[in-house]
């Protein structure tokens, strides 16, 4: 049984070594059985599927098998130019694809040495900062629902909403933006947008006490969240672990403090951190950075300055210098690298996306080795993977 | 290799004191995202994984350049970097090609290009040939990498995806088998020579209604 459930392909044909599933495990009293959790799960996420050793509740052995939402992007990078590739990053992670769309252009910016308008840069943070709020709303909420608690699914998604519908006047999606442009940004925003983001912002405030009072102290939920799912430095080191998942390990690491990019470096924020290394810290990051986001688009909308959103000399066919650029950004799940590397043509050599899920999930293993059925679900659901990110 | 300034890192320092690496050199942060770089045969890493371990960094990405069309051979590229201040370290590793290059060669260079090219070639096999004679050699491209999931776990998928992409095999992985394309693929993606557009069978405009 154990074997035919995940045929390990070639590469056993390679001479590495053996197949973890290959020997089925001593197994005297017939305790042992095994759970294909996904990959159509509601609770996965997207479609992840991992295989589970169980001996009763209890997790024995665990793994994660990936690769079911592969749309080959870093292919598709390959055989089409810079512009081309500009509507495929939001798709990679489409929960922050503002931040992956920015962050692209941004790379591709460094390589070609482009100035950015002052109006862009700054619109640019609001929108991003947006797209990381909507981002963490949703995570809110499925984590909660993930959790057995079903209202403040319905609560968040209310303000994801009008986030969405925000971003949606101005860019023209909902989800998949392709708002950035090598240069700036193709709309210019408007009175309207600024006073309708600030009047969500003051929106938002009030919910947040509503959320802290419906969830934070909520018996259940703590039982559910505290001691359970611990990930703490050394295993973030082991497998790279970034964003609220590290930083709740204590690890005050953030892209925007540690490189800053675009103009980061220009506004007052705090980077949470929290002590548990668990579930509830993660929690606890993740809505503490939703407060600091809110505080980082104040400024930004204090600070707007008019001007345009596009250099004056709009870029067209162009060929980057041979060469390579790592660029790093902070999306909402951790760090987000792109590694550009050019031959001096206008297609790139080699594009390879650095997804913060694909470290984040694999750790999975080691996580959930020892923990209940019950308890994947919710650890899980406060990592906050997106699998469209790992596969990409 | 002149051991001018930028003063190197005292951890890229020690790898080229033990001999691990060579061409360490300091690289410009604000223009291409890398504060330090070097190259290092594929058998050295897990040696060189470990003691960066122990100096606090993290495996940041592990990828595979396929420059076979151009005569070259593979390259995995390795970053570290870390936690507590940005420090990202480049490790290139050659690699012999996987298999034969079945793909177009090379658009010939004319006039000015094929001399620049020709240039940057003799300066590239001159810089070699001096590092060579100054007993620091550019390591041979090998038949394999060497795995350092013992070292960094992040390193088991990691690996796992370039040998998936690219068909390199990692000796000492404890189970190298693929992750994101289909288990019974008889391919590897990201060579150069696989799916190239000009292959296709069909192209947008012939599925488009006459």
């Amino acid at each position: 049984m154990t074997s035919d459930l995940h045929k390990p392909g070639a590469a056993l044909a390679a001479g590495t070594s053996a197949d973890p599933w290959a020997t089925p495990p001593a197994d005297p009293d017939g305790e042992t059985y095994y759970l294909n959790m996904g990959p159509q799960h509601p609770s996965m996420h997207g479609v992840l599927r991992l295989l589970l050793e169980l001996r009763g509740e209890e997790i024995v052995k665990c793994e994660p098998i990936i690769g079911y939402a592969h749309r080959a992007h870093e292919k598709m990078a390959e055989n089409r130019n810079y512009m081309m590739f500009l509507p495929n990053t939001s798709r990679v992670d489409y929960l922050s694809g503002m931040i992956y769309n920015i962050a692209y252009c941004q790379a591709v910016e460094k390589m070609l040495a482009i100035e950015v308008p002052e109006r862009a840069e700054h619109i640019r943070v609001i929108v991003c900062e947006l797209n990381r709020v909507s981002s963490h709303l949703l995570w809110f909420g499925t984590f909660l629902l993930d959790l057995g608690g079903i209202t403040p699914f319905l609560y968040s998604f209310d303000d994801r909403e009008q986030i969405l519908s925000i971003l949606d006047r101005v860019t023209g999606s909902r989800l998949t933006y392709c708002y950035g442009r090598f240069g700036g940004v193709t709309e210019d925003v408007d009175k309207k947008f600024l006073d309708e983001t600030t009047a969500f912002l003051a929106r938002l405030r009030g919910r947040m006490a509503e959320y802290h009072a419906l969830v934070t102290d909520n018996v259940i939920f703590r039982s559910r969240c505290e001691g359970v799912g611990v990930i703490d430095r050394e295993t973030a080191i082991e497998y790279g672990v970034t964003g609220p998942t590290l930083r709740a390990a204590g690890v005050p690491y953030d892209v925007r403090r540690a490189e800053p990019y675009g103009i980061y470096d220009r506004f007052e924020f705090d980077i949470p951190t929290a002590s548990g290394a668990d579930n509830l810290a993660r929690y606890y990051v993740r809505v503490a950075e939703m407060e600091q986001s809110m505080r980082i688009i104040e400024q930004a909308i204090a600070k707007i300055p008019d001007g345009p959103i596009m250099p004056e000399k709009a870029l067209k066919r162009f060929k980057p210098d041979v060469g390579e650029h790592y660029f790093a950004v902070e999306s909402a799940r951790g760090q987000f690298g792109i590694y550009i590397v050019s031959d001096g043509s206008d297609v790139p050599f080699r594009i390879k996306l650095r997804t913060p899920s694909f470290s984040n999930l694999a750790c999975m293993p080691d996580v959930l080795r020892g923990t209940m059925v019950a308890d994947t679900i919710a650890i899980l659901g406060s990592i906050d993977i997106v699998l469209p990110e790992v596969d990409r | 290799m002149s051991d001018d300034s930028p003063q190197r890192s005292e951890s890229l320092q020690r790898l080229y004191d033990d001999k691990l690496v060579v061409q360490a050199e300091v690289r410009d942060h604000a223009q291409g995202g890398f504060h330090e770089s070097c190259i290092a045969a594929a058998a050295a890493l897990p040696e060189i994984a470990a003691k960066l371990r122990e100096d606090g960094f993290y495996l940041e990405m592990l990828t595979c350049l396929d420059r076979r069309q151009t005569g070259e051979e593979m390259a995995l590229i390795y970053t570290f970097n870390r936690f507590d201040r940005a420090h990202r370290l480049r490790v290139e590793s050659p690699i012999a090609a996987v298999a034969e290059w079945r793909g177009p060669a090379p658009a010939p260079l004319k006039g000015a290009a094929a001399k620049k090219k020709a240039e940057a070639d003799k300066a590239k096999a001159e810089a070699a040939a001096a590092r060579a004679a100054a007993g620091e050699p550019d390591p041979d491209p090998a038949a394999e990498g060497a795995s350092i999931a013992s070292v960094f776990r992040s390193a088991d998928w990691y690996e796992r995806e370039v040998y998936d992409m690219y068909g390199v095999t990692f000796a000492g992985h404890p189970d190298l088998k693929r992750i994101l394309l289909p288990e019974d693929a008889d391919f590897h993606a990201l060579l150069k020579d696989f799916g190239r557009i000009d292959e296709a069978e069909t192209t947008l405009d012939d599925q488009r209604p006459s």
